[in-house]
């Protein structure tokens, strides 16, 4: 249920506490790159912004930070009008961004004082991060010293040390190893728990599945699919088979109407029209006494959500 | 509100640049070099007056002439017949036996020295006739060795000397007149209501534009320079977004344009200071100092104040008990000294200031139009070439105006002038004609005030653009681009 706290009665706007974003547009030249984009963030957690490349996220990420003028709409927070130059935010950007040549503790009280902090508020920050993420041999380094990782977890402690409320993650996991990855998620579990509003932009479905509530996947600019993820999985059914079995069971499957998607070493998937199909194919399985290893009827995993909204719109195109 | 935060681009902008090398090694050499440049200009003229006092017929054993006239021959052919036995046993007198006058052809003795490794030269004395077979001119032509080739000029000019004399001696001077004839006589002229200037002012009425129109585009367009590298490198290494989420473009460019430009202003600042501090140490070792001891002389202070009221330089030099010469130096640093007024120092900061935001700002914009670091050096042409037009405005006029310069009419050169107004160059110009004082009050507030209104057009500009370049992203924006979205907004 949304918490609705202000309705602008001229323009007929509904204002949430929390991040709203309303009907904006982007155009550059005759193009279209952001196409009536709104969403709410009306209590804290994770959001996810998806789409295919060039599908307009970095754009409205932009916009929403106030980087860039929209032509139309716009972006609120607690109901007021969102200048992200007036609020701490943390941003760690899908294309990573530090002065090689400056010292990391140098930069990173920079644009600390950037976001408002003072100068040793900033540097007691910096510690808790800089032991929080491992990397406090490094703050005096310059960047160019430092791996592609490392200068990661600089940009997330960047992000991160103001305290933020709104923090936006673009590609956070990219080009981490899994001990780093674990890291990284961690410490975004622990920012949920502190009830911080996250926008997370991502292609790796699997990590988007384990911290998203709400989703809104972009393609061409335009909104192709908006909503609770759970809520959007429940709506397609359980409509995912996959089994695997020590027997060829392709005949039976073909029986029972349904047709291969994949066919892997961990087994075979088919998109089921109705739970009656699986239901009969699983039957026929136990009555001719194949080995059953593995039999799984399930929801869509958001990848093949994403693949079918995102990639099926594609080809429209 | 847009620029919210410049102060804090500014102070990092301006900690970071002074930490780095490149400007720590750039200053020292800087200061280095304007220490060096100022202790010589001081001293090197005290030095060559020294040599020159000694390069007289005198035998000067360690010289190079020393060296040919110790060792090589000298072989003399008068063709005019024009030197008397006098003449001849001076020559004698100063080669000593290496002198003689071969019965041998000239062009056999030239095939000898050809192959000589010896420090020899041989002297020609030949003369110039009209139809009539009047003599209308001598010529005095030395060949010599490629080891006597630093020598033979001091042999030339021995040899012309005796030739001018016998010559006046001949037309019925007086051998104790000839030295009175050989006063040198310098023409010079001045415009009717021009400044009337020494040769000492004149001089530095036309060198100091030049020094002064090359060291301020050295600071102004370089620092503009490094504004778009850092620009540049922010957007290309993604900082740029960094610092978007927390101020405006536009608080980025006026905090880096005004860092860059405190340091440029530093740089500036020392240039003087350590220029003035090598004048003061060598001062008593150098022309300055001699002339700052002259002014403190009251009879020369006399001299200096009647200048312009009665009496000639030479007579006002007499009045002191100094030659005109020393005078007009000690009047050029007593003038020289008075340019810097408060409103004249005001003057110079404020054109520097604005020139520097005039070329800092398209520096910005330009920075701000590339994707890639490879493509600023293309990108920033147009720069390039406003800026190196507007030296040349500056720094040409003075070439081809010296005479005018010499005498303090600069203002009368249209060229000129135009570039006193014109924005490109005027950061360049009007700080020299401050200084040399060739520019009406009027003319120069004019020309701030162009200069100023430029600076605001161009501001004005970058507040329009510099947000939708900043973060565009793939091919270059060209200037023109630039210009025609100011010109849609």
């Amino acid at each position: 249920m949304l918490n609705i706290n202000s309705i602008d009665s001229r323009k007929g706007r509904r204002y949430y506490m929390g991040l709203t974003v309303s009907n904006i547009v982007k155009k550059y030249g005759d193009k279209t790159v952001v196409d009536n984009l709104s969403f709410e963030m009306n209590e804290p957690g994770v959001f996810a912004l998806l789409g295919t490349n060039g599908a307009g996220k970095t754009t409205s990420i932009r916009i929403i930070l106030g980087m860039l003028a929209a032509e139309d709409g716009e972006v609120t927070w607690d109901g007021k009008k969102f200048l992200a130059a007036d609020k701490p935010i943390g941003y760690l950007a899908e294309e990573r961004g530090l002065y090689p040549k400056y010292k990391i503790i140098d930069q990173l009280v920079y644009f600390c004082t950037l976001r408002g902090m003072n100068k040793e508020g900033a540097v007691k920050a910096l510690d808790y991060w800089f032991e929080r993420l491992n990397v406090s041999e490094y703050k005096t380094k310059r960047a160019e010293q430092l791996s592609k990782g490392n200068q990661q977890k600089i940009q997330l402690i960047a992000a991160l040390a103001p305290n933020p409320d709104l923090i936006v993650l673009d590609e956070p996991l990219s080009g981490l190893d899994p001990v780093n990855a674990e890291l990284f998620k961690s410490v975004i579990r622990e920012q949920i728990k502190q009830n911080k509003y996250i926008i997370m932009s991502s292609h790796q479905m699997a990590t988007i599945e384990e911290f998203c509530k709400d989703i809104v996947i972009l393609n061409h600019g335009r909104t192709v699919l908006q909503g609770n993820l759970n809520e959007i999985k429940k709506g397609y059914g359980r409509v995912k088979l996959t089994v695997k079995t020590e027997g060829d069971v392709r005949s039976m499957a073909h029986e029972c109407g349904l047709i291969i998607s994949e066919d892997t070493p961990n087994g075979m998937s088919f998109n089921v029209q109705s739970e009656e199909q699986a239901h009969k194919l699983l039957k026929m399985i136990m009555d001719n006494k194949i080995p059953l290893i593995k039999y799984e009827l399930r929801e869509p995993t958001l990848n093949e959500i994403f693949i079918e909204k995102a990639g099926g719109a594609d080809e429209k195109d | 509100m847009k620029t919210k935060g410049w102060n804090k681009v500014f102070s990092f902008t301006f900690v970071q640049y002074i930490k780095t090398k490149s400007f720590i090694v750039g200053t020292i050499i800087i200061c280095v070099l304007t220490a060096t440049i100022c202790v010589l200009t001081n001293v090197l003229p005290n030095i060559i007056n020294d040599t020159d006092s000694s390069d007289s017929i005198t035998v000067d054993s360690d010289s190079d002439e020393g060296e040919f006239l110790a060792s090589g021959l000298v072989y003399l052919f008068d063709d005019a017949k024009i030197l008397e036995k006098e003449d001849k046993n001076a020559l004698q007198t100063l080669f000593g036996e290496r002198f003689s006058e071969p019965d041998k052809p000239l062009d056999e003795v030239t095939q000898v020295l050809k192959t000589s490794e010896n420090s020899e030269a041989a002297v020609q004395i030949s003369t110039h006739t009209d139809k009539d077979g009047k003599i209308t001119s001598y010529e005095v032509r030395s060949y010599y060795t490629q080891n006597a080739k630093h020598a033979v000029d001091m042999l030339n000019n021995t040899v012309t000397e005796l030739v001018n004399r016998r010559v006046m001696l001949n037309a019925g001077v007086k051998p104790e007149n000839y030295e009175q004839t050989q006063i040198n006589i310098f023409a010079t002229k001045t415009q009717a209501g021009g400044k009337n200037l020494n040769s000492v002012q004149g001089m530095v009425n036309y060198a100091l534009p030049m020094l002064v129109s090359i060291v301020l585009f050295m600071l102004i367009f370089s620092y503009g320079s490094v504004v778009a590298q850092s620009i540049a490198t922010e957007k290309t290494s993604r900082v740029m977004e960094l610092l978007l989420t927390s101020v405006r473009p536009l608080a980025v460019v006026i905090g880096k344009v005004l860092a860059m430009g405190l340091v440029s202003f530093l740089q500036f600042f020392l240039i003087i200071l350590v220029g003035g501090l090598s004048f003061t140490a060598s001062a008593p070792f150098g022309w300055i100092g001699q002339a700052t001891e002259l002014l403190k002389n009251p009879e020369i202070q006399t001299a200096l104040s009647q200048m312009g009221q009665s009496g000639s330089i030479a007579e006002n030099g007499a009045l002191a008990g100094i030659s005109s010469s020393e005078l007009e130096i000690a009047q050029t640093l007593n003038d020289f000294t008075k340019v810097f007024t408060p409103t004249n120092i005001l003057s110079i900061i404020l054109v520097f200031i604005l020139g520097f935001l005039f070329f800092s700002l398209i520096a910005a914009l330009i920075g701000a139009s590339v994707s890639r670091m490879e493509d600023l050096q293309a990108a920033m042409s147009p720069y390039s070439i406003i800026g190196v037009l507007g030296m040349y405005l500056a720094y040409f006029p003075v070439i081809f105006n010296v005479d005018a310069l010499a005498n303090g009419d600069s203002s009368t050169n249209p060229v000129q002038l135009f570039s006193y107004f014109f924005p490109i160059s005027s950061p360049f110009a009007l700080p020299s004609a401050v200084l040399v004082g060739s520019l009406e009050p009027w003319k120069i507030a004019l020309g701030i005030g162009v200069l100023a209104a430029s600076v605001v057009l161009i501001a004005i500009v970058v507040s329009k653009v510099y947000e939708a370049i900043i973060l565009h992203n793939g091919n270059r924006i060209k200037f023109g681009d630039i210009i025609k979205m100011a010109a849609r907004k």
